[in-house]
């Protein structure tokens, strides 16, 4: 208790004297960059997700072709799940001019737990009994208005609205004709649901992450035949990409906060270290032993720890709500709220970054031999980093929340730390003459080291954010470029082929290429027939249970990653290109001899390429291709995709008009939503950095403050012996420079290094060396460095020589 | 005893000495004579190569480090030539420091009566660099006898100081040491001051000739 009040009163004497002030900033800027990325990543995590959500209309969803079992719904009331369902099915639509066939949603009370339907007028919720919402493309098919009687089945509707968008953008995108929703206490008037129709039975759920998660664990095992659970991230891979990613990014920037306050933190505890060694000294003359010592200084730590821990906790909380109000124009809906637990974590963590690395300099500190009093050139105890890395590694695989993220990140800091250090000590060794100024860093060497190294870290943290989140942005860009297909025309026949063409060129339409696709069915692979039973994946049961579409290509539109692409020689040769992911799912490999069932018969031949297909590119693409010559005596209909203007919309009214037998798909809802998401990814994402960034400055600053006292100091030496403050301006500016120079050198490499390693390894994507990423690293130690210096050694100018000498 | 550092350096050679209770001492000898080392190891500070020191009776090297530095928190005084003042701390908070380390709870009281009594009441709030040489001097000695040392160990206590102050802080020392009845050990070159002590030991290169 007595120890516990005299730390405190330590404490508060450090304080107020400045000692630990910076330490107390250092730390407070961890936890709350900790805190807010924490928050907020948390928060934006959970919205992002239910924005997918948006695109399902629920969090998760089974997809079912009989009606599922009830425990599926207990279940989830039990977990406190929000659940509702409702049936899909093809069937014909009649009005007054004519039928259409029409994808039908019979949904129930709650209908979508995610995201809502935006109609012509102001209805909300489901259409009432007895009345329908149409799309657009039943309502020009069908020339139908809000007021009119159709019939489905054996019941009439009344049209009551006119669906402009849709809950369920995803399952639009998959759905290929006009729809309509109904309310699903009609269902049974119509009479169309019966023993073996064509049926979907969709079961939604919707509720808090950890819920959504344990009850998908749970469901998995309960899937059967015909059954599969689709959550947002599944039903669309280019969801799934974008949220990775978003989140490898959003985790990574937390990790790097982690590094820069560490390196602060460090650099700060090592100048308590000098300034405290005196005092030390001296306390053990009046008696305290190196373990009183020991828990005196563990105390004071813990209590700023904590205090800054809870500070810091707060302002992040603070910041990720402006952030979140910043975002609420952006993010149609409110965020969730947030938990405790990314406060109590930051606190933690800030506890751990603090301690780790100013507990070895506690131990010396405890440890400084009393004789120091009056001998001044004993030899110290250190204190090391050795604790202060196992820490951080640890903060690390916490926070990275994947041991890949963390040990890559690490690693490369590591790395660098290795690196730089030898080769500052290298360097400086070899430094010779060139005045005042490279005397300087060479006097100091080991604080000029121990600075170069910690700017180069700083350097390095923002340059590899800088490149991966350009990366990031030019991937998700590319994912949907400007003019990304946003209408879809399936089921061309051979003989429409050349009307449809002229009718696009006529309006004014650019022609497409049409695209071949024969559907058929995998039955064995190397003479082995396959089936679901074979495989434990619900993606290849799937895939092996459906047919899927195949086609012919004679040029080769996706990268090749084994085998070859067929030449001429190929035709009608039965040759198969398979994609690679398909392959893994399916356990395919090159030379395998697949055998495919197409309307009836089979068709034997052999694996000679795989393909990298990208599926974000909303083109035509398919899994499995031949050469000519190989497909086109089975029943063929062709498929193309096209982008038109927002203005040209009302045309593809009337092409469907001109041929209704083709399906049109409109993507462009999913485009624009898919958009928006990545908008908004991308802001907090630039919001994250700039925590870096601030983060960075506390490291300069911190740096500057270690070597502060030793300039002050030469300073005033060489004021006294008459040296004017241009000469020692131009003596700082000169090492500033050199300073600045090489840790934007070192910077530069860590972050290409680091860079390639992030790319590579974690988001999967290819590297490309920029060599103004070394431009800009050493250009920006040059100016920033010199700078902050400037403001930091200004004391050194303006204190009377006198003064700093009488105190030192 | 003897103090060497490797084989060949020797820094004292078979000094012995014994010192009452009360006793005023001045140690003397030119620079590299060896004085504070004999100070240091007579404090416990440093250890001795050879050769025993007993305090009250108690063999202070059969003591670990942290026995010693019990021992000097409760007997030990220490003024020394760099006063040695913690900067972040105010003169008040300096002289409540080993009266904070001996867990006293009138740690606050103490101090600021013995400051009062080196004659510096108005200087209480104040750091070590607002205050002069000598009065800084005057903060170390008043922390030194804080804690009513039986013992002060005094290592050239006005060796930065101009004579004038230096005669000022002799007098508040020999007045202060008088008033606790406290033994007086100190290491000096100043003829002056070791002319108002009981005893002289003069050391050169290592060894007592007086």
């Amino acid at each position: 208790m007595n120890e516990l009040r005299l730390s405190f009163r330590l404490l508060l004497r450090d304080l107020r004297s400045g000692e630990l002030a910076l330490l107390l900033v250092a730390t407070f800027i961890a936890v709350s960059a900790m805190t807010t990325v924490g928050f907020f990543s948390e928060r934006v995590e959970h919205a992002l997700e239910g924005q997918a959500g948006r695109l399902l209309g629920a969090d998760l969803v089974l997809d079912s072709d009989h009606p599922p079992d009830p425990a599926f719904r207990a279940e989830a009331a039990k977990k406190g799940l929000s659940v509702t369902d409702s049936v899909k099915f093809p069937s014909m639509v009649s009005a007054a001019q004519g039928s259409v066939l029409a994808e039908i949603k019979a949904v129930d009370q709650g209908y979508p737990l995610r995201g809502k339907f935006v109609l012509s007028d102001a209805s909300k919720g489901i259409p009432p009994r007895g009345t329908v919402w149409v799309d657009r493309k039943l309502q020009v098919r069908l020339g139908i208005e809000p007021g009119s009687q159709i019939e489905i089945g054996d019941a009439e509707f009344r049209v009551a609205g006119i669906i402009l968008e849709e809950p369920e953008a995803a399952f639009t995108f998959m759905s290929l004709g006009p729809g309509l929703v109904m309310n699903i206490s009609d269902l049974p008037s119509t009479g169309l649901v019966r023993e073996g129709s064509r049926v979907h039975y969709l079961l939604y759920f919707a509720g808090n992450p950890s819920k959504i998660e344990a009850y998908r664990r749970w469901a998995r095992f309960g899937v059967g035949r015909g059954q599969r659970i689709a959550d947002a991230r599944e039903g669309s891979p280019q969801l799934k990409d974008m949220l990775d990613n978003s989140k490898v990014f959003l985790r990574m920037t937390a990790l790097f906060s982690v590094v820069l306050s560490a390196v602060a933190v460090s650099l700060v505890v090592r100048r308590f270290f000098d300034r405290h060694l005196d005092g030390c000294a001296v306390m053990r003359v009046m008696g305290a032993t190196s373990l009183r010592l020991f828990r005196i200084f563990l105390y004071e730590f813990s209590m700023l720890g904590m205090a800054a821990g809870i500070l810091g906790a707060l302002a992040g909380f603070l910041a990720q709500k402006w952030l979140a109000s910043l975002l609420s124009g952006v993010i149609p809906y409110d965020l969730p709220a947030p938990s405790i637990f990314p406060a109590l974590a930051g606190v933690a963590s800030g506890l751990l970054l603090l301690l780790g690395f100013a507990l070895p300099i506690v131990r010396a500190l405890s440890k400084v031999p009393a004789l120091r009093v009056i001998r001044r050139e004993m030899i110290l105890p250190k204190g090391g980093y050795a604790f202060g890395l196992i820490a951080l590694l640890f903060l690390f695989l916490w926070q990275a929340d994947s041991v890949k993220l963390g040990l890559v990140v690490f690693g490369g800091f590591c790395f660098m730390l290795l690196f730089s250090a030898s080769a500052v000590r290298f360097l400086l060794g070899r430094l010779k003459g060139g005045g005042v100024a490279l005397s300087g860093l060479r006097r100091r060497s080991a604080s000029s080291a121990v600075q170069i190294v910690a700017f180069g870290m700083g350097l390095m943290a923002l340059l590899s954010l800088t490149l991966v989140k350009a990366d990031l942005f030019r991937k998700w860009q590319e994912t949907i470029p400007p003019h990304a297909p946003n209408r879809f025309i399936l089921n061309i026949q051979q003989d429409e082929i050349a009307s449809l063409s002229e009718y696009l060129r006529k309006n004014e339409m650019k022609v497409p290429d049409f695209y071949p696709m024969v559907r058929g069915r995998l039955v064995a692979i190397n003479g082995k027939s396959v089936s679901s039973g074979n495989y434990d994946s619900s993606r290849a049961r799937r895939l092996v249970d459906r047919e899927f579409n195949l086609s012919w290509a004679e040029n080769q539109e996706n990268e090749v990653v084994s085998g070859k692409w067929w030449g001429e020689e190929a035709k009608g040769k039965p040759f198969f290109s398979v994609e690679e992911g398909l392959a893994k799912t399916l356990s395919i490999g090159m030379g395998d001899v697949l055998t495919f069932e197409i309307a009836g018969n089979r068709l034997t031949g052999k694996v000679t390429n795989m393909r990298k297909v990208d599926w974000n590119s909303f083109r035509v693409n398919f899994f499995v291709l031949t050469p000519p010559g190989v497909l086109q005596a089975y029943p063929t209909s062709y498929i193309t995709s096209f982008y038109i203007p927002a203005r040209d919309f009302g045309k593809m009214s009337a092409l469907s008009k001109a041929f209704p037998t083709l399906l049109v798909i409109d993507v462009s809802a999913l485009i624009g939503k898919m958009r928006n998401m990545m908008d908004n990814a991308l802001k907090a994402v630039e919001f994250l950095f700039y925590f870096s960034v601030i983060a960075g400055i506390a490291v300069l600053s911190a740096a500057f403050s270690s070597t502060q006292d030793e300039r002050m100091k030469e300073g005033a030496i060489l004021r006294t012996l008459g040296a004017s403050r241009r000469q020692i301006v131009s003596a700082h500016l000169l090492e500033f420079l050199m300073l600045g120079g090489l840790s934007g050198l070192f910077g530069a490499i860590g972050a290409t290094g680091l860079g390639y390693a992030v790319a590579k390894k974690l988001l999967d994507q290819s590297f490309s060396f920029d060599p103004w990423v070394a431009a800009a690293g050493i250009l920006a130690g040059a100016i920033v460095i010199p700078l902050t210096g400037f403001f930091w050694t200004r004391k050194v100018l303006n204190t009377p020589p006198s003064r700093v000498l009488r105190e030192s | 005893m003897c103090k060497r550092i490797g084989e060949s350096l020797v820094i004292l050679s078979n000094v012995s000495l014994e010192i009452n209770r009360g006793d005023t001492v001045a140690i003397l000898g030119a620079s590299g004579s060896g004085k504070s080392t004999l100070l240091g190891i007579m404090a416990g500070l440093d250890e001795p190569t050879a050769g025993k020191v007993y305090i009250e009776g108690m063999d202070i090297f059969s003591l670990d480090e942290d026995g010693r530095a019990k021992l000097r928190g409760e007997r030990v005084g220490f003024v020394f030539q760099s006063f040695h003042l913690l900067p972040a701390l105010t003169a008040l908070e300096n002289v409540m420091l080993p009266l904070e380390l001996a867990g006293k709870r009138d740690a606050r009281e103490k101090a600021g009566e013995i400051l009062d009594r080196v004659g510096l009441k108005e200087r209480r709030g104040h750091y070590p660099r607002e205050l002069s040489g000598g009065e800084q001097q005057r903060v170390a000695i008043a922390r030194a006898f804080a804690g009513d040392p039986k013992i002060l160990f005094a290592d050239e206590p006005t060796g930065n100081l101009d004579s004038g102050t230096g005669e000022n802080i002799i007098e508040l020392m020999f007045g202060l040491n008088r008033e606790h009845g406290t033994t007086l050990i100190l290491v000096t070159h100043d003829a002056e001051i070791a002319r108002r002590c009981e005893r002289k030991i003069r050391l050169k290169s290592g060894e007592r000739i007086e």
